[in-house]
């Protein structure tokens, strides 16, 4: 990498840490630290929300996934204007209302201590863990592509987002989220231009599209109703919809975002800027994976995009296998370039039957490209004995590194930052809060001066920091504990919702019905992962029934009247 | 619930939500079908 990326990148991380420290002076009562004494304008919050879910695996990842299997990702987010609609008129005026600081807390004013503390430790033990992973996937990503040490680069990502949030708390959170916003959607436009520049001359925008079409990587809509199918527009509007209730409803790295609001309406407004939003701009980063293969159509692409595995097979026993599919791999992708300019040509004239013959070699052709690239993935798995291996995570980095010229390079690996750093700072003010309020708090020093709890909530924020750092370094050594992590994070996120529902919905329910109500919902989303098919978005509407259904029956059943002697 | 919000609205004196929720909704609306026509003039 060039010296002057390098000083981009080393100017961004100093910058950062510099905005964010500078506002410890705007935390001095715990309640500025945790809820920047619910002061925040409306835009700030909405912007720092978007940021914190912007993470650098939507960068890497998404972007990858559109690359190769086009924008049916777009589908996940469609309920997430009516999940929002849905929360500000219930949770956001009862959580203001209740002027609590976790949205843990409310539940033992409502049922008791022991389902606040269970609730609490899920989001401790869940949030800490994925909070690692959300370091260690694009660290990953990193280390491979520009080649840093693993380790530095964890620590680069991971050291200076706890320092800021340490000193500044949720203030420096949500200032440093707001500038972090500006710079990933500045390095997402750079990199669209830049793609749309890259395509040849001759060749419009509108006519590459067709060719992206063509392959059904801008179908945004799928109607079929299948379980087993991660994203149709079915699991996007009704699976998706818990899931975005119990996020922004009941994870407190969000539900803190809207508790720093000045008032109800700015909390809600904060909100509406992602159902405005969220939707446009994820449609942004899925654009920037088809664009991505609509340059690599016209350029030619390495066959697979992670380096480091490439090279291992390249020097083991099976070489020659390797080099003779590399081979097959540039004369199918020389004729994949020559279907889609022929498919461009056709779609110029007037004439439908040659079009469509046009369309159906392409596709021929496109086919040829994906089966050697999925020959050359499998001889790596054998070859290197990783068998997840995808190399999808590689090839926006490996377009940044190997196309964008001196400076832009170092934007958007900024940028990358960027998007880690805004997401791992919410959760780590989330992380603190939760263990400060709804534990030391609770259940170590019911009485102590402001101070003290500052002392400790500061001190909480540095331990969950290295706890994350510590989780990325050993993660990105056991690749498969990455999904490990994921999987286990939906296992409960329904069942949390389905108390704050039995919370608020069901006024006969009782501590005992939420407690057991909440087991049985995790229980029951175990069961449906272990020995079903059924995707996981299903998961939360599992969570959310089981935990209504058998919190309901047994706070009647507690409440039945026994028999009278 | 949607009784919850609107006694809140009508105590504390807030804006009434039902305005915005329903421009969110058509937004959305808009949207989509933006997101459909673009793909039944690219994706087919």
């Amino acid at each position: 990498m060039h010296a002057i990326d390098w000083f981009i990148i080393v100017v961004y991380l100093v910058w950062i840490v510099w905005d964010g420290v500078r506002l410890t002076k705007n935390s001095h009562e715990i309640e500025g630290y945790f809820l920047a004494s619910r002061s925040l304008p409306w835009w700030a919050i909405g912007l720092s929300v978007m940021a914190t879910q912007l993470s650098a695996i939507t960068m890497i990842g998404t972007t990858g996934q559109a690359y190769d299997d086009g924008m049916r990702f777009l589908q996940f987010y469609y309920a997430l204007p009516v999940a929002m609609i849905v929360l500000s008129v219930t949770l956001v005026p009862f959580f203001h209302r209740a002027r609590v600081y976790t949205a843990y807390e409310y539940l033992e004013r409502r049922f008791d201590a022991r389902t606040r503390a269970l609730t609490s430790f899920l989001f401790l033990v869940s949030r800490g863990m994925s909070c690692g992973v959300i370091i260690s996937a694009p660290a990953v990503v990193l280390s491979i592509v520009i080649g840093w040490n693993l380790t530095l680069t964890c620590l680069a990502i991971g050291l200076p987002t706890a320092v800021y949030t340490m000193f500044g708390g949720v203030q420096a959170v949500a200032w440093t989220d707001v500038k972090q916003m500006v710079l990933i959607v500045a390095g997402l436009v750079t990199a669209v231009v830049a793609l749309v520049l890259g395509l040849p001359d001759g060749v419009g925008l509108g006519e590459a599209l067709g060719v992206a079409g063509a392959t059904g990587r801008l179908q945004a809509f799928d109607l079929s109703f299948d379980l087993t199918e991660q994203y149709t527009v079915w699991s996007g509007t009704i699976a998706a919809f818990f899931l975005f209730l119990a996020y922004f409803g009941t994870d407190q790295s969000q539900v803190q975002r809207y508790l720093t609001a000045k008032s109800i309406g700015e909390a809600r407004t904060s909100l509406m800027m992602s159902a405005y939003w969220k939707i446009p701009l994820q449609a942004l980063v899925l654009m920037v994976g088809v664009l991505l293969f609509l340059f690599y159509l016209f350029t030619p692409p390495p066959m697979l995009f992670n380096p480091v595995h490439e090279q291992r097979v390249r020097s083991g026993p099976r070489a020659a296998e390797y080099g003779a599919l590399e081979t097959r791999f540039a004369e199918a992708h020389r004729a994949r370039r020559a279907a889609a300019e022929r498919l461009v040509a056709a779609g110029r004239g007037a004439d439908a039957a040659a079009v469509a013959a046009a369309r159906e070699a392409f596709r021929a052709r496109e086919a040829e490209v994906r089966a050697t690239r999925g020959e050359a993935a499998a001889l790596v798995r054998q070859t290197t004995g990783d068998r997840a291996f995808t190399d999808v995570n590689y090839v926006f980095p490996s377009f940044v590194m190997r196309e964008l010229p001196v400076g832009l390079v170092g934007l958007i690996i900024a940028a990358i930052f960027a998007a880690a750093m805004s997401s791992i700072s919410a959760e780590l003010a989330a992380l603190s809060t939760a263990t400060v309020i709804d534990f030391y708090r609770r259940f170590v020093r019911r009485e102590a001066s402001d101070a003290h709890y500052l002392r400790v909530s500061k001190l909480a924020t540095g331990f969950w920091g290295l706890f994350a750092v510590v989780v990325a370094v050993y993660a990105a050594q056991l690749g498969s504990l990455i999904e490990v992590v994921n999987r286990f994070g939906s296992f409960f996120y329904g069942s949390i919702l389905g108390v704050f529902l039995l919370a608020i919905g069901v006024r006969r329910a009782t501590a005992a019905g939420a407690f057991w109500g909440l087991i049985a919902g995790m229980t029951a989303v175990a069961a449906v992962a272990r020995f079903t098919a059924v995707a996981f978005l299903w998961h939360n509407v599992v969570g959310v029934a089981a935990v209504l259904a058998v919190g309901t029956a047994i706070s009647a059943l507690a409440r039945r009247p026994g028999p009278t002697a | 619930m949607t009784r919850l919000g609107e006694a809140h609205e009508a105590e504390s004196g807030e804006r009434p939500f039902g305005p915005t929720a329903v421009k969110v909704i058509v937004v959305e609306l808009v949207v989509l079908a933006a997101l459909l026509a673009f793909q039944l003039r690219f994706g087919l």
